[in-house]
C-alpha cells in the first residue's frame, strides 16, 4: 500500500502533524542510520522548519498534493540551495549549492520535507555504493551486503523505513540495480522527461533522475510531481505529461510483454526462476508473451562505456579548485602543476579511470574508430528496441544477474563488473523508461528484482503494469534491520 | 595496448598526475576497457551517428535579462576571492 | 620574382545581445568583476546551457549581409581545453555545423573575399595578471560572439585593411555588434603565408587575438618578411601560432602546447538539435536594415562624392539621419552641413557615433532648401545651423527672433541706390574701368542688410542700376 498516500491521510485527517511525523522519522535515523549508513548528512533543523511550514498550509488546504508533508530523502547529487552538495567526493566536500534542482523545487512546491542527504558511491559511478568519502551503505537485509550503487544509500534508507521515498539518480541502473538489491521500487523516466537542472552530471546523454519508492503507487505519485518541461534544461519534452497515477488499473489483460533471451543468459538460476514466475503470473492475467530479439545488445555495453565515458570526461574538465571544491595544500610549480595536484588528490580512481579512457576515446586518433563508431552503434540499438516495441508493450528482463553481493567483493577484472549492467545499461544508452520492482525472494531472504523496459514515454504503462503485480505477488521481505511502515 | 606515451598524454590532457605503481595498474585497467570496448570495431552499420532531438529555433530562449548571483555568494565557495575577482596564486601555495 | 602574400582572418565578433547566448545575464557589465554572473557562467556542477534566440537572429543577418547561406540543421559541439578563463574546461561552439556558409565581401577594386563560415560560440572571461597572482572575472564569460573565417583571399595589406573596416561597417550597420578592437568586441586571428605564383600554398603562421588595425598592418609586414627572408635562405616555416609584439612590431613563436592541441569536439549532448526554419530566416530577410553597400550606392547616384559618401555611412545613425534628410532636401547642401559644421560640434569620433544632435533631419532638410533656393544665403545659413545645433529651434525661429529679417526686393533697390549715392569715389573708380571698385560699394549694401541679402544678387543689380544712372 502507498507510503505516501497513507502518511498524507494522516496528515489531512489530523491524526498526526508533518512535524510528528518528521520527527519520528528522525529518531528512526538516529536509531539505524549508524548501523546503514544511507544517510551521510541528516538535517534535523531544515526538516522540521519544512515541516512545521507544511502543517500551516495543512490547518488551511485539505486538497493540497499528496506529497505535502511527507517527508524525503535526496541522494548527494541534487542540489539545494544553500546545503552541501558533496557527491560523496573529496573534490566537493566542503561545496555548498547556490540553487535548487529543479525536481528538487517541484516537490519541496508541493510540500515535501527533506530529511538529509543519502550515501552513493563517489560522483555516482559504482555499482556497490563503497567508493565515497563517508564509508560504504549497507544493505538492510545483510549488513554486509552492499545496498547496490550508485544510489545505495537511497534504497538502504528507503528498504529499512528511515524514508518514506527518495529521489535517486540513473545513468547505467543507479537506481533500478539498488532497489533490486533492497527489495524497493525505482523508476527511471524517459529521458528528457524529468529536468536534469541541478543533478551533478555524470553523463549527460543517459543521466536521469528517478524516484525510489518503496510501492508502484508511490514511484507513480512522485514521477508525476517531478516530470515536466524545464526551460533549464533543453533536453526536456514540452508535451502533456498524463498523470501516471491515474493509470494505475491493475489491469494487464492483452499486455504483450515482450522476453528477450539476452537478458536471461548471464543471470543466477534463482533469479530466472523469479523472473519467470512473474511472466506466469503475467500470463494468468491474460497478458501476451512475445519473444523478442535485439540483434545488437551485445554492443550495448562497450557502447555505454565509450560514450559514458567520453561525457564524464569533458563533464569532469571543470573541477580545478578555482571557483569551487578542494584545492589542493602541496606547492605547486604553475597552474597546471596546481589543478594537476588538485585533481590528483580530490578524485577517487574510478573516475580517474573514467576520465582517462574518455579522453583516449575521443581523441583525434580514436575518435572514429571508438566514439563515432559507438554513436553510430547507439542508433542500431535504438533501432532494435523500437523494432521491438512494435510487437511488444513492454519487456520484461532480470536487474541485475544476482541478489545483492557482499560489500567485500572485488570483481577479477572491471570488465566483468560491467556485466552486471547487462540489463540495465542499455535503457540509459537509448532514453527509455524502466521500472524495477521486487519479484522474488533469493537464498538467504535477499530480495530478488525484475525490470520492465518500455518505449518511450510509457511510464503509465510500465507503472500499471508494475502495480498489477505487485498487488497479488509483492514478494513477502523482511528486512534484517529496519522498520515496517505502519507507524 | 596501450603505450607509456599515449597514456602520459592522456594523462596530461586530463591534469592528473599518477606514481609510478600507480601508472602501471591504471594502463593495465585501461587496456582492459579498451579491449572491451574495441568489440564495437566488428560491428557493421549503415547508420548515421547518433543525433539528439530537434527544436525550432523559435523555440529558444527570449533575450530578456534575468537575475545574476550576487558576487558574495558566487565567491563563497572559492574561499572569498578577491575584491570580486576569484583569484589564483600562479605558483607557490594556496593560501 | 617576388612572393605573393596570402591572407585570411578568423574575426570574433561579440553580438550585442542583451543577454549571453546561454543563460540569462546581461552582457552589458558595468565595472565591478563577477556582478553579471550566475552558476552557469562559472560552471557550477549541475548547471546547463539554455541558447538565446537572440544570438541566432544576430548571426543569420551576419550572413544574410555577407551572402552566405543559411544552415537550416545547427547544433553546438564542445572544445574541450583547459584555462582559467574558461569555466566549463570546453567552450561550446560550432564545429560541425557552422550557421552561415559560403559568403563573401566585395572590396572597392571588385576583388571578392570569399566567407568560409560563420558561426557561434561563447566568449571566455578575462584574467588579470598582478604579481604572483591571477585575478579572474567572468563578466564576459558565456558573451556570445560570432566568428567570421574567410579564405586566404587577401593579398595585400591595403585588403586587409578594407576587408576589415568593410566587415566592420556591414556589421554596425545591420546593428549586431558595435565592433570596436579597440574595447575588444572585435578581435582578429591573422593567417599569412607566402608563395610563388602558380605553386601550391606556403606554410601558415597564425597571429591570434589582434585587437588594432594599424597593429595588424604591422604584423602582415612583419609577417611576409620573415616568411620570405626565411625562404630565400633556405629556413625552415613552421605552421604555428605567434605573438604580436607592440613593443616593436614584430612577432614571437608562442609555446608549443598551444600548438598542438587536439580538443576532442563532440555534440554537445545538453543542447538539441536546432532547426532553422525558411519562415525564421525570411522574417530577419525581412526586417534588415539596408546594407552599407547599398546606401553609398544611393548617396553617389544623387550626386555625392566617394569621401562624402564614404564619411556619411560611417555610422549607421549619420546615415540614417542623411538619408531621411536627402528625402525632401538639397543633398549636397545637406552633406556639407554635417560633414562641416555639425562634425565640427562633434568632435570625438564617439560623438559621431552616436550623432545626438538637436535638430531633426526635416529641420535640417527645410534649411537646406532655404539655402538653395537663395532665401538665405550660405553664410546666414551656417549662423542659422550653429543656433539651431545650440538650441533646437527652427531656422525660421532664429531668423525673425535675430531681427534677420527678409530683406525684400524693393527695400534692396533702396540699399542700393543709397550705397551708390553714398560711395561716390568707389562709383567714379568703377565706371573708370576698375571693376573691384564695386565690392566697396557691396560692401556697404551688405553691411546697412546685416549681410542678410545674397551678395551675387546684390552685385547684379548695383551694375544694373548703376548702368541705368550712366
Amino acid at each position: 500500500m502507498s507510503k505516501i498516500l497513507y502518511y498524507s491521510n494522516l496528515l489531512k485527517t489530523g491524526k498526526i502533524s508533518s512535524s510528528e511525523l518528521t520527527k519520528i522519522y528522525l529518531d528512526r535515523i538516529e536509531k539505524l542510520n549508524p548501523k546503514l549508513n544511507a544517510y551521510i548528512r541528516v538535517l534535523p533543523e531544515y526538516a522540521l522548519a519544512q515541516a512545521s511550514k507544511c502543517d500551516e498550509i495543512l490547518s488551511k488546504d485539505k486538497s493540497s498534493s499528496p506529497l505535502t508533508g511527507v517527508p524525503m530523502a535526496l541522494k548527494d547529487n541534487l542540489s539545494v540551495v544553500g546545503l552541501h552538495t558533496t557527491c560523496c567526493s573529496k573534490m566537493l566536500e566542503n561545496f555548498k549549492s547556490t540553487f535548487t534542482a529543479s525536481a528538487v523545487k517541484k516537490l519541496f512546491d508541493k510540500g515535501a520535507v527533506m530529511l538529509g542527504k543519502t550515501n552513493l558511491d563517489e560522483f555516482a559511478m559504482g555499482s556497490y555504493c563503497n567508493t565515497g568519502i563517508f564509508g560504504p551503505a549497507r544493505n538492510p537485509y545483510d549488513l554486509e551486503k552492499s545496498p547496490g550503487g550508485s544510489s545505495g544509500g537511497n534504497a538502504s534508507a528507503v528498504s529499512a523505513g528511515i524514508a518514506p521515498y527518495t529521489l535517486g539518480t540513473d545513468t547505467g541502473g543507479s537506481t533500478r540495480q539498488p532497489a533490486s538489491y533492497c527489495g524497493i521500487v525505482a523508476l527511471k523516466p524517459t529521458y528528457g522527461s524529468v529536468s536534469r537542472y541541478g543533478l551533478l552530471t555524470l553523463a549527460s546523454s543517459f543521466d536521469q533522475i528517478a524516484p525510489m519508492t518503496s510501492t508502484v503507487t508511490d514511484c507513480a505519485i512522485v514521477y508525476d510531481a517531478i516530470c515536466g518541461h524545464d526551460p533549464d534544461d533543453m533536453m526536456t519534452f514540452k508535451r502533456k505529461y498524463e498523470p501516471t497515477y491515474s493509470q494505475l488499473s491493475g489491469e494487464v489483460k492483452r499486455l504483450r510483454i515482450g522476453i528477450s533471451d539476452d537478458f536471461l543468459s548471464s543471470s543466477s538460476e534463482e533469479t530466472i526462476e523469479s523472473v519467470m514466475k512473474a511472466v506466469d503470473f503475467y500470463v494468468s492475467k491474460g497478458a501476451e508473451i512475445v519473444k523478442v530479439k535485439l540483434p545488437h545488445i551485445k554492443y550495448a555495453l562497450p557502447i555505454y562505456y565509450i560514450l559514458g565515458c567520453a561525457e564524464i570526461s569533458s563533464n569532469f574538465g571543470r573541477f580545478d579548485g578555482i571557483r569551487y571544491g578542494y584545492k589542493t595544500s602541496l606547492q605547486y610549480k604553475d597552474i597546471d602543476d596546481m589543478i594537476t595536484k588538485t585533481r590528483t588528490e580530490g578524485l577517487g580512481k574510478d573516475i580517474k579511470r573514467r576520465i582517462m579512457l574518455g579522453i583516449y576515446f575521443l581523441s583525434k586518433q580514436n575518435y572514429k574508430e571508438y566514439f563515432q563508431k559507438a554513436s553510430m552503434m547507439r542508433n542500431e540499438l535504438i533501432r532494435d528496441f523500437s523494432n521491438a516495441f512494435e510487437t511488444c508493450d513492454l519487456i520484461l528482463s532480470p536487474t541485475s544477474p544476482t541478489s545483492a553481493v557482499s560489500l567485500d567483493f572485488t570483481p577479477e577484472t572491471i570488465v566483468e563488473k560491467y556485466y552486471a549492467d547487462a540489463c540495465v545499461a542499455p535503457a540509459n544508452l537509448c532514453g527509455l523508461p524502466a521500472l524495477a520492482l521486487p519479484c522474488g525472494i533469493g537464498q538467504n531472504g535477499m530480495p530478488i528484482g525484475m525490470q520492465l523496459m518500455g518505449p518511450n514515454f510509457s511510464e503509465g504503462t510500465l507503472l500499471n503494469a508494475g502495480y498489477a503485480f505487485e498487488k497479488e505477488c509483492k514478494p513477502e521481505l523482511k528486512p534484517s534491520i529496519g522498520v515496517n511502515y505502519d507507524l | 595496448m596501450l603505450t607509456r606515451e599515449e597514456f602520459n598524454s592522456i594523462a596530461e590532457y586530463a591534469l592528473i598526475s599518477f606514481s609510478d605503481k600507480e601508472s602501471l595498474e591504471m594502463m593495465k585497467d585501461m587496456s582492459e576497457v579498451i579491449n572491451f570496448a574495441n568489440k564495437v570495431k566488428e560491428a557493421h552499420t549503415d547508420l548515421p551517428t547518433y543525433k539528439s532531438r530537434s527544436i525550432s529555433a523559435e523555440e529558444l530562449r527570449d533575450d530578456i535579462p534575468g537575475e545574476c548571483t550576487p558576487v558574495d555568494l558566487l565567491l563563497s565557495n572559492s574561499g572569498g576571492g578577491e575584491d570580486g575577482f576569484f583569484v589564483i596564486k600562479r605558483r607557490g601555495k594556496n593560501e | 620574382m617576388t612572393y605573393n602574400l596570402v591572407c585570411g582572418f578568423e574575426t570574433h565578433v561579440e553580438l550585442s545581445t542583451k543577454t549571453k547566448i546561454f543563460c540569462s545575464c546581461p552582457t552589458d557589465f558595468g565595472d565591478e568583476p563577477n556582478s553579471h554572473v550566475c552558476p552557469k557562467c562559472i560552471a557550477e556542477p549541475g548547471t546547463l546551457p539554455v541558447v538565446n534566440k537572440q544570438t541566432f537572429i544576430y548571426a543569420i543577418r551576419a550572413g544574410l549581409a555577407t551572402n552566405c547561406t543559411i544552415s537550416r540543421i545547427v547544433h553546438f559541439d564542445r572544445k574541450n581545453y583547459t584555462y582559467p578563463d574558461l569555466p566549463k574546461a570546453y567552450q561550446l561552439t560550432q564545429f560541425t555545423e557552422p550557421i552561415c556558409i559560403g559568403g563573401h565581401i566585395k572590396l572597392d577594386s571588385g576583388k571578392i573575399i570569399r566567407i568560409n563560415r560563420i558561426h557561434l560560440e561563447e566568449d571566455a572571461g578575462k584574467l588579470i595578471h598582478r604579481g604572483e597572482y591571477t585575478f579572474i572575472d567572468y563578466n564576459r564569460g558565456a558573451v556570445p560572439l560570432i566568428e567570421i573565417v574567410t579564405e586566404p583571399d587577401i593579398s595585400s595589406i591595403s585588403e586587409a585593411r578594407e576587408y576589415l573596416e568593410k566587415l566592420q561597417l556591414i556589421l554596425r550597420h545591420i546593428e549586431v555588434s558595435d565592433c570596436k578592437m579597440e574595447e575588444g568586441s572585435m578581435r582578429c586571428d591573422v593567417n599569412i603565408s607566402v608563395n610563388k605564383t602558380g605553386e601550391k600554398l606556403g606554410t601558415r603562421s597564425e597571429i591570434k587575438n589582434m585587437n588594432s588595425l594599424s597593429f595588424i598592418e604591422k604584423a602582415i609586414a612583419y609577417e611576409y618578411s620573415r616568411h620570405v627572408s626565411a625562404i630565400q635562405n633556405g629556413e625552415m616555416l613552421y605552421q604555428e601560432t605567434r605573438r604580436f609584439n607592440e613593443s616593436d612590431g614584430s612577432t614571437s613563436a608562442m609555446r608549443e602546447k598551444e600548438n598542438a592541441q587536439d580538443y576532442r569536439y563532440y555534440d554537445d549532448p545538453d543542447i538539441p538539435t536546432i532547426i532553422i526554419e525558411e519562415s525564421f530566416i525570411e522574417s530577419i530577410k525581412r526586417s534588415l536594415p539596408e546594407l552599407p553597400i547599398d546606401i553609398r550606392n544611393r548617396y553617389l547616384n544623387i550626386g555625392l562624392s566617394v569621401s562624402e559618401a564614404d564619411l556619411l555611412i560611417k555610422y549607421k545613425k549619420v546615415a540614417d539621419y542623411f538619408s531621411e534628410a536627402i528625402k525632401t532636401g538639397d543633398p549636397k547642401i545637406l552633406s556639407n552641413y554635417i560633414l562641416g559644421e555639425i562634425f565640427r560640434l562633434l568632435e570625438t569620433e564617439a560623438k559621431k557615433e552616436i550623432f545626438d544632435i538637436l535638430v531633426s533631419p526635416v529641420q535640417l532638410s527645410s534649411l537646406s532648401n532655404a539655402q538653395k533656393s537663395g532665401k538665405i544665403n550660405a553664410q546666414l545659413a551656417k549662423k542659422a545651423l550653429s543656433e539651431m545645433l545650440k538650441s533646437g529651434k527652427s531656422w525660421e525661429t532664429f531668423i525673425s527672433e535675430s531681427d534677420l529679417q527678409e530683406i525684400s526686393d524693393n527695400e534692396l533697390i533702396s540699399y542700393c541706390k543709397e550705397a551708390i549715392e553714398n560711395n561716390s569715389n568707389a562709383l567714379s573708380d568703377y565706371l573708370s574701368g576698375k571693376e573691384k571698385a564695386l565690392k566697396a560699394i557691396l560692401g556697404y549694401v551688405m553691411k546697412k542688410t546685416k549681410g542678410k541679402v545674397n551678395p551675387e544678387k546684390t552685385e547684379k543689380l548695383l551694375i544694373e542700376l548703376i548702368t541705368k544712372k550712366g
